[in-house]
């Protein structure tokens, strides 16, 4: 295998105490040694010098496979034919592919890879369409997955939780990441969207309020299913899309949510991470008068150690929001009035797909626009955050390079803020924030914060001895360049990577895509008491036939049916 | 005017995009520049010279270049794209897109035209001799409502496919022959005429604008309310002489700005039960209950 | 021409073609009858901001209602089938479903075109409505709280006349508003058929169309008939004495309905003292196919006798 040199550059990886030093790295099959084992006789040097190395980048929450996202396509073809979302085949090199803000399977997986991420987790997928999941995840090049799975308002799991066996839902857990090949448990809009399909629900719930048609609350869930994440040590903790997404003052839900599962410490000290906790940082009673919570979200974050979350940043663009949050996009498809796509699985879960435009001029979108990055510079410890633009929900991934820009430099954002909404911007305190991220802090919230919170920062997130050779070189040295001043070139670096190095091969030459390889698909396979296994299963297959409309044996994916499955197992 | 002939080389198999051979882009420079212009074919990138004999001279203005396309032109697609000035021909049929975001200039096209003729055109010149197939001077699929054609004039001398003029917002469209189903759908503005038989549901969902059919109409659909029976309508200031059935809708998407449907009443028999409603009122009918 | 003294200008009215309707509504006495009907013509003026222009034309004895209760006749004016539709469909479900003792009935029974109104307003009844033969016209029974009520189930809908309008020039105000108010008064005595849809019958600001200053306007106060603008305007045409101008304007089912009221108008309005001239307004004859001329409308009533 191929074996690497990587000379001269400048290395920032916090996990192994190096906060920006020259330091030589090696890579021999695919792993990161010391340099003096790679043999020079027949490795490859890349002379780094003036440029920042760093591990290859995660993003915990994303939805780039699955039914929805095939849907969000179909109902978007004129982000197909848009100048600049075109990516050309180079046979034996790389496969073509179109779109922008919803962008074709394998396109992707180039555009992750060209700015120097390694690793994306699909952010909700319903466990039946799961397979559909893997195919397009196995479609995607480049990067490594991993599946979070939609459990929240799964019928066995309600039956279980109303019953209040717990160790039945673990069972149940542990069956179903396993039946799927599904890495963590995700929670959206917790117990609302079955709720809302049958139709006894007519809006999103609150995190107090009884789900109709049952005796549990939101709450309820939250607390089973964290309780399953500790009990059976899977490695990420419960991924949470908290009630009352999009409506205004639901921050005081958001609290609540935190607070209910806070006390809630997996093996690794982590209670819950927040997707996109942008959508649920809304303060005000209506959209006119909505206003940022993130002063109060952010004062609950800095105080707990086990809570981390991802910005759900908006960007100004066209987008198309997707999520289980049917009820939701209900709403949303009443303001806009344009499309809309909604979906039902069976006794898991719902979906809608309504297309969406941020814009400039508007008072509520330039207030979500501030309460992203108001969070993300509140929270003291940048490790509990994480880039990310809920992709495609607030804007595209390919739009990282210019959030970076925004964290790090006031400048960027006062160039922003000259185009935008003057009412929203006296309303928000970002003007007021002066606080700009360190390339360390960069690291930390797109590298090692997102490998800690899924639970693999023991192979990536790092440069240390034994790691994975995920690998970026941006082209900017930071001994010498200042990005408050000049955060152009940044966004321009990191959009164009000069270097990205996937599992010890170059794939990404200047911004290039150079060679074309596939990456594995995590899944967590954990342990659980036999006997209450075999109930669980029995009770599963005893009612199968009842409630969904394929059998029991063709749910279950087998780990052949996926290219490269890799299975963690807790200890 | 300057004229450049281009020749395909091969007979092309896979569609070939012509979307930069357009004058504003070849007028000024020399004709081996030209030949250097990126054309694709299929998803591979071609230059200009290596896909046809070009031949002819390049005029130093737009408004001055004439291209002819010759020889075996089915495969080319998006020809005339955002041009502004000059003249275009088509000695055969013409792909997909032709005249696609057209802003002015002259389009003529002797053989047949493909789908999305002079979609989302803006101004300009349309000319097919032959026939065209669906949506002439529409908008691409999944784009925001009535954002079709918005300008110029596209005429037809043989048929029309179906879902011709779809959200469109201005400029005419004439078919001499016959028009597939739902011409004017989602019609915002403009004018359409159709000089033969159309397949049905004129006007879907229109909220303005005005189709006129001369020839037979099978159906039209149930949301749009006879008004009247008029003696001649008016096709970009020309006078048609009817006399015409006039509906007004469709109230489904808009109940107070109607769209106008003026339908020949010599050749459609079967709307004669609409008569009935256009009587006078008698004034012993008003005396009293 | 001049008749006792007043001079009535050589000039005509202007109308269009509107979509025109007429309803019955009848109730347990004239004055419920009254209220209802006053109800269901409301916020009826001008369809430049109207919803509709509406009016009442004339109560009808207990003898000539097809139920044999004393009734009132109203009228509804849109620009179109849909519209007018619509809007029947709104002020019947809100005003005359809910007014005590009502019941409404299709005004023009002969016209062959009908809007289907009635099983729409009676799905009110929530599955517990009937479809019933009754009075000679097929009826839908909607049960209410005060006992049932009963629509007919379709309404016929023409082309009426909108447009109709006498200026009535005056020394002052008073004598001004004292003609408009006598010649509203003898419409609804003598004329079957016709309307006027604004407060009392009567307009005080007249309007034309368009605008010379706002573009986007649809309709600007008809500067050349205010008093105050005799010596500003270019274009005024108010002759000397004159402080007051009100403006009648008429709807109704056919043009011999509004050609009458006119007449009536006219007639009605020269028995009153302080009138210097009686005219009308037009657009030059370009805007609407009817063409109706004081002289004419004179013509037509000359054997009504105050």
């Amino acid at each position: 295998m191929t074996q690497l040199l990587i000379k001269n550059g400048f290395v920032i990886d916090p996990l192994n105490n190096i906060h920006g030093e020259v330091v030589d790295i090696g890579v021999k099959d695919g792993k990161i040694v010391p340099p003096d084992d790679v043999d020079l006789r027949y490795a490859k040097v890349i002379d780094a010098s003036g440029k920042l190395v760093v591990p290859g980048g995660v993003d915990v929450h994303t939805h780039v496979a699955g039914p929805k996202v095939s849907v969000g396509r179909l109902l978007m073809p004129n982000d197909h034919y848009k100048k600049g979302g075109r990516v050309v085949a180079i046979p034996g090199i790389k496969r073509s592919g179109t779109g922008i803000a919803v962008p074709s399977v394998t396109t992707i997986g180039y555009k992750y890879a060209r700015m120097g991420w390694t690793m994306v987790m699909e952010a909700a997928s319903p466990p039946l369409y799961t397979r559909h999941t893997h195919h397009e995840l196995d479609d995607t090049p480049i990067v490594d997955k991993g599946v979070n799975l939609l459990l929240d308002s799964n019928w066995f799991i309600l039956e279980y939780i109303e019953q209040k066996a717990q160790e039945r839902v673990n069972a149940f857990i542990a069956w179903i990441l396993e039946a799927t090949k599904s890495y963590a448990v995700k929670l959206v809009d917790p117990g609302s969207a079955e709720a809302w399909s049958l139709g006894v629900a007519t809006k999103p719930l609150d995190v107090d309020e009884v789900i109709p048609g049952t005796s549990v609350t939101p709450k309820d869930i939250l607390v089973a299913l964290a309780n399953a994440v500790r009990d059976l040590k899977i490695p990420h903790p419960i991924h949470v899309h908290a009630n009352m997404l999009g409506i205004p003052g639901n921050y005081v839900s958001t609290i609540n949510t935190i607070k209910a599962v806070a006390d809630i410490v997996n093996q690794r000290g982590l209670s819950i991470h927040l997707a996109h906790i942008q959508f649920n940082a809304y303060k005000g009673d209506s959209y006119a008068t909505m206003t940022s919570g993130a002063e109060e979200l952010a004062k609950l974050i800095n105080t707990l150690t086990g809570v981390t979350f991802d910005m759900g940043q908006v960007v100004f663009m066209p987008t198309v929001t997707m999520t289980a949050d049917a009820p939701w996009e209900y709403v949303l498809y009443h303001i806009t009035k344009w499309k809309w796509a909604a979906g039902d699985v069976e006794n898991e879960t719902a979906s809608g797909v309504v297309p969406y435009t941020f814009r400039r001029h508007i008072y509520t979108n330039v207030i979500q626009w501030g309460i992203g990055l108001e969070l993300a510079l509140l929270v003291k410890d940048a490790s509990k955050v994480v880039i990310s633009t809920d992709h495609p929900n607030a804007g595209p991934f390919t739009r990282y390079p210019q959030i970076i820009a925004w964290l790090m430099s006031k400048k960027a954002r006062e160039n922003e803020m000259k185009k935008l909404n003057k009412r929203a911007l006296k309303r928000l305190a970002l003007p007021a924030i002066d606080r700009e991220y360190t390339f360390e802090e960069f690291v930390l919230t797109t590298r090692v914060a997102p490998a800690k919170i899924i639970g693999v920062e023991k192979f990536k997130g790092h440069l240390g001895v034994g790691a994975d050779a995920d690998i970026a070189i941006y082209d900017i040295d930071p001994r010498t360049y200042d990005p408050s001043r000049d955060y152009k070139k940044l966004v321009k670096a990191i959009k164009y990577a000069a270097y990205t190095i996937k599992g010890g091969e170059i794939v990404v030459k200047d911004g290039k895509i150079v060679k074309t390889i596939y990456g594995r698909t995590f899944y967590t396979k954990t342990r659980t008491d036999p006997k209450i296994m075999h109930e669980v299963l029995e009770d599963i297959k005893s009612k199968f036939n009842e409630w969904y409309t394929i059998t029991f044996n063709n749910y279950t994916i087998l780990e052949q049916e996926l290219h490269k499955p890799y299975a963690i197992t807790p200890v | 005017m300057a004229t450049l002939i281009l020749k395909p080389k091969h007979e092309f198999t896979v569609p070939v995009e012509v979307e930069k051979i357009i004058p504003d882009n070849i007028a000024g420079k020399s004709l081996d520049e030209v030949l250097k212009i990126r054309v694709y074919e299929g998803n591979r990138r071609r230059t200009l010279g290596e896909l046809f004999e070009v031949s002819g001279e390049v005029a130093e203005k737009p408004a001055e270049q004439e291209i002819i396309f010759q020889r075996n032109t089915c495969r080319i697609r998006r020809i005339g794209e955002e041009m502004s000035a000059g003249k275009i021909i088509i000695e055969g049929d013409a792909g997909p897109l032709a005249g696609f975001k057209m802003k002015g200039g002259t389009l003529i096209i002797k053989g047949n035209a493909g789908p999305w003729l002079g979609a989302k055109m803006k101004k300009g010149f349309i000319e097919v001799f032959g026939d065209a197939e669906g949506f002439v001077g529409s908008k691409l699929r999944g784009e925001e409502l009535y954002s079709g054609m918005s300008g110029g004039m596209i005429v037809i001398h043989g048929n029309a496919g179906r879902e011709i003029g779809a959200h469109m917002a201005g400029g005419a469209i004439l078919v001499e022959g016959n028009a597939g189903i739902l011409p004017g759908m989602h019609m915002a503005k403009g004018e359409i005429m159709i000089k033969g038989n159309c397949a049905g549901w004129p006007g879907t969902h229109m909220i303005g604008g005005k189709i006129i059919i001369l020839g037979k109409v099978e159906s039209i659909a149930p949301s749009f309310y006879f008004e009247a029976v008029k003696k001649k309508a008016k096709f970009v200031k020309e006078k048609i002489p009817g006399p015409f059935y006039l509906f007004l809708g469709d109230v489904l998407d808009n109940i107070a700005i109607p769209g106008k449907l003026l339908i020949s009443v010599k050749n459609n028999p079967h709307l004669k039960y609409y008569e009935q409603f256009v009587e006078e009122v008698k004034d012993e009918w008003v005396e009293i209950v | 021409m001049k008749v006792n003294g007043v001079e009535i200008e050589e000039t005509f009215a202007e109308a269009f073609p509107m979509y025109a309707t007429r309803v019955l509504i009848t109730a347990k006495d004239y004055k419920w009858a009254e209220i209802a009907g006053l109800e269901a013509t409301g916020f009826g003026s001008s369809i430049i901001m109207s919803p509709a222009e509406s009016g009442i034309e004339k109560f009808v004895p207990p003898e000539k209602t097809p139920d044999k209760r004393p009734g009132v006749l109203i009228q509804v004016f849109q620009k179109s089938y849909p519209e007018l539709r619509q809007q029947v469909i709104a002020r019947l479900s809100q005003c005359i479903l809910t007014a005590p003792t009502t019941r409404a009935f299709d005004g023009l029974p002969p016209v062959k075109r009908k809007m289907r109104i009635g099983n729409v307003i009676a799905m009110f009844g929530d599955g517990y409505q009937r479809k019933v033969k009754m009075f000679g016209r097929t009826m839908w029974v909607v049960p209410v709280m005060e006992g049932e009520f009963m629509i007919e189930e379709t309404i016929a809908v023409i082309k009426g006349v909108a447009g109709g309008n006498v200026f009535i020039l005056a020394e002052n105000m008073d004598a001004g508003l004292e003609a408009a108010t006598r010649a509203v008064k003898a419409i609804h005595k003598y004329v079957t058929g016709a309307i006027t849809p604004f407060p009392g019958g009567i307009v005080r600001s007249g309007s034309k169309p368009g605008s010379m200053r706002y573009p986007k306007l649809i309709a600007t106060t008809n500067h050349k008939y205010c008093p105050t603008l005799r010596e500003v305007a270019p274009d005024s045409e108010i002759p000397e004495g004159v402080k007051s101008v009100y403006e009648i304007v008429i709807n109704g089912l056919t043009v011999k309905a509004v050609t009458k009221a006119m007449g009536v108008a006219i007639k009605a309005a020269l028995k009153a003292p302080g009138i210097v001239k009686i005219t009308a307004g037009n657009f030059g004859g370009k805007l609407g196919p009817y063409k109706i001329y004081l002289t004419e409308a004179l013509k037509a009533v000359e054997d009504i006798v105050f």
